[in-house]
């Protein structure tokens, strides 16, 4: 139970209520810096238990930074993430075991079959055997394609690819799953499968991260959404909150009202 | 450790799912060793220890020098084979010496060349210009040579016999002397003498043998020369299959598993290892079946193998650790293969080398792995003897692969 507190630079103070949920994932003051260029700017938030959180912003905004700091892929400049109370700093390989991550790209052996693809990252999780192939199945059939499964990857889809990308991440039944923009380049029956698979994992009670550039992806999935940009967190909380932010004055026509608030928190300049 | 053969594994399970590679691993040295080894085979050696020689004669000459002459030329034996073609017209074996590449001397024995060496040697004078021995001007071929050497030697004891008797008539015919002319058997005295001449010199000379043999089979130096060089190319392999994963995403998907950093890279350099010794291994044991490679210790040809497959793979990690791209990486590979390949003695014998070129050619894998080789396929030597090259060897990929360790970025240096 924890009451989280933001400073943001455009909006003000955000308070996200008091609803009594328990904080599985703590993000605390995270600070990534490359040289002179600071990517991550003091980003805390915390996400509760069963919940998926979407993190949106345009594109360099530091999204995909802050994932790779919370996975543990890169070490951050300052700060700490906190899973289920294990600090990734201190602890790095227990946090690792408990976290999945689904990459922007299709990150798969593509001249393996989907079925030995799984197998391999069971392995590295520490799987035995028989609970590798057990759960293999299982996680085949949870994305609908357990009967492409001796197939290899190369001959998907690029549909079908992004599901076994997100079943790789499943493999070892995380506890918290964080997903950067998993819908990107499919069409629309593959995305709705992969929401329909984030809603039965949200069922299932796994705390999953979200990014992504589709407004109505967010609105649809996520109970907290976090705007961030140049770095910063801008605005965070619930898809009400946030829309209570919206002014209403301005870009009335706009269909979907996420979309119009983040338009006018981040402005329309192009960012690549 | 377990993870570090989890992805060895995975990566072996990958090449073994790609038949193109396979190919390129395999069959293309196989063909090229047997390509190369047959067809300038010659240039290392003919493939067996026997000199063959082409000789164009036109013997014009009605009397014994003639016959002698054509009759020494006859030789077949192990070491040495001459076949002679013969010519009626002088002019021909000139014409032949010039410009048929297949022959290799000439000879031409004049009408009257045996009276003029008796009547020399009657007159107790050294003949001269009796037999013409024709050769290419300015050639390093030893072959004419020999041809002479025979000529020479023939001659030397038809002159010697002849001398001798006309040294007895000369005896005979002094005043006060009384031969029985009928009793004096001139071509008796003159082949004995003769014969002496030649061969009274080799009894008295013992040959023997020391150390071992050089050989000359081709293919101990054209099997081992291209197995080094295509292991060499496994440095694409080795490095291409960590930066494919990077640009692929696979990479930072193993650094985000439960997976020590030293797992990873050794996983790596496992697989490329196993890879690369199996290639090695399967050249060679086809090069020992096929062609018949002449293995002085195995035991040593083992380490050597075993060090050449572990110093390639410390190098391939660490190009990796220092190029960015696939791109910088191939013509980066294909530079490096190609100068220590060629100053490492992977086409001919190191040990044809200057001294100081062996030593610059130390610099690369190549001349590590070749040093040894030939020193167990060519010059016969055991496994001491050749321990310092596989000492070598396995410092090389030692050093590679800690330098490596240093460079090599994990994380990315720029935003995501």
């Amino acid at each position: 139970m924890q009451d989280s507190t933001f400073s943001t630079s455009k909006t003000g103070l955000i308070h996200l209520p008091k609803d009594g949920r328990q904080v599985d994932v703590q993000v605390s003051n995270l600070v990534k810096t490359f040289g002179k260029i600071e990517a991550v700017k003091d980003v805390s938030f915390t996400i509760g238990k069963g919940e998926i959180f979407g993190l949106l912003g345009p594109n360099g905004a530091g999204k995909s930074t802050t994932i790779n700091m919370m996975c543990g892929y890169l070490k951050p400049t300052s700060g700490d993430t906190t899973i289920v109370g294990i600090s990734l700093t201190k602890e790095p390989l227990k946090v690792k075991s408990i976290i999945g991550v689904v990459p922007q790209e299709i990150a798969l052996y593509k001249d393996l079959s989907s079925l030995e693809n799984l197998d391999f990252f069971g392995q590295l999780y520490g799987m035995p055997a028989r609970e590798r192939r057990e759960r293999s199945e299982e996680v085949l059939r949870f994305v609908g394609l357990y009967d492409r499964r001796k197939d290899p990857i190369k001959k998907f889809s690029g549909g079908m690819q992004r599901r076994i990308n997100m079943a790789v991440a499943m493999i070892h039944q995380p506890d918290f799953l964080m997903m950067d923009e998993p819908t990107v380049g499919v069409d629309p029956q593959s995305r709705e499968n992969i929401f329909d698979t984030i809603e039965k994992l949200r069922d299932q009670g796994i705390t999953i991260l979200y990014t992504t550039h589709y407004m109505e992806e967010a609105e649809r999935l996520c109970n907290h959404i976090a705007i961030m940009d140049e770095g910063h967190i801008i605005a965070m909380g619930t898809l009400e909150q946030l829309l209570a932010l919206r002014d209403h004055t301005r870009e009335v026509q706009r269909p979907h009202g996420l979309q119009e608030l983040f338009i006018q928190l981040t402005g329309k300049t192009l960012r690549d | 450790m377990k993870n570090l053969w989890y992805i060895a594994r995975k990566d072996l399970l990958e090449n073994l799912k790609d038949r193109n590679s396979f190919f390129l691993l395999l069959v293309m040295p196989l063909v090229l060793i047997t390509v190369i080894g047959f067809a300038v085979g010659s240039f290392f050696g003919s493939g067996s220890n026997q000199i063959t020689i082409t000789v164009a004669m036109s013997n014009q000459d009605s009397g014994f020098l003639g016959k002698s002459v054509a009759q020494a030329l006859q030789i077949n034996t192990s070491s040495l084979k001459i076949t002679v073609n013969q010519f009626n017209d002088p002019n021909k074996v000139k014409d032949e010496v010039a410009n048929n590449s297949n022959v290799n001397a000439g000879v031409v024995i004049p009408a009257g060349a045996s009276n003029a060496l008796i009547a020399a040697s009657q007159k107790g004078t050294l003949p001269k210009n009796i037999v013409q021995v024709y050769s290419l001007p300015g050639s390093n071929d030893a072959r004419p040579t020999i041809i002479q050497n025979i000529v020479t030697s023939l001659l030397t004891s038809e002159i010697a016999g002849s001398t001798a008797v006309g040294q007895v008539y000369s005896v005979c015919n002094q005043p006060g002397n009384h031969c029985a002319q009928s009793s004096i058997n001139t071509q008796t005295i003159a082949s004995t003498v003769g014969q002496a001449s030649a061969t009274g010199g080799t009894s008295a000379i013992q040959a023997l043998n020391a150390g071992k043999a050089t050989k000359t089979n081709p293919f101990d130096q054209y099997v081992p020369g291209y197995a080094v060089f295509f292991a060499l190319f496994g440095i694409n392999a080795v490095a291409g299959t960590i930066l494919q994963e990077k640009e692929d995403g696979t990479f930072r998907r193993l650094l985000i598993a439960p997976v020590q950093r030293y797992a990873l890279l050794g996983g790596k350099l496992l697989a490329q290892f196993i890879l690369t010794l199996a290639q090695l291994a399967v050249l060679f044991a086809v090069g020992y079946f096929a062609f018949h490679l002449d293995i002085a210790s195995w035991s040593a040809l083992i380490a050597l193998l075993v060090g050449t497959a572990f110093a390639t793979t410390g190098l391939g990690i660490l190009l990796v650790s220092i190029v960015k791209t696939r791109r910088q990486l191939n013509p980066i590979v294909t530079l490096v293969v190609l100068i220590t390949s060629t100053i490492g003695g992977a086409f001919f014998p190191l040990f044809l080398e200057p001294s100081w070129m062996q030593q610059i050619a130390k610099i690369g894998i190549t001349a590590w792995a070749m040093e040894g080789l030939n020193g167990v396929m060519i010059l016969g030597k055991d496994f001491l003897q050749v321990a310092p090259d596989i000492l070598g060897l396995l410092i090389y990929g030692a050093i590679c692969f800690l330098i490596a360790t240093r460079l090599f970025h994990f994380q990315e240096k720029a935003p995501a």
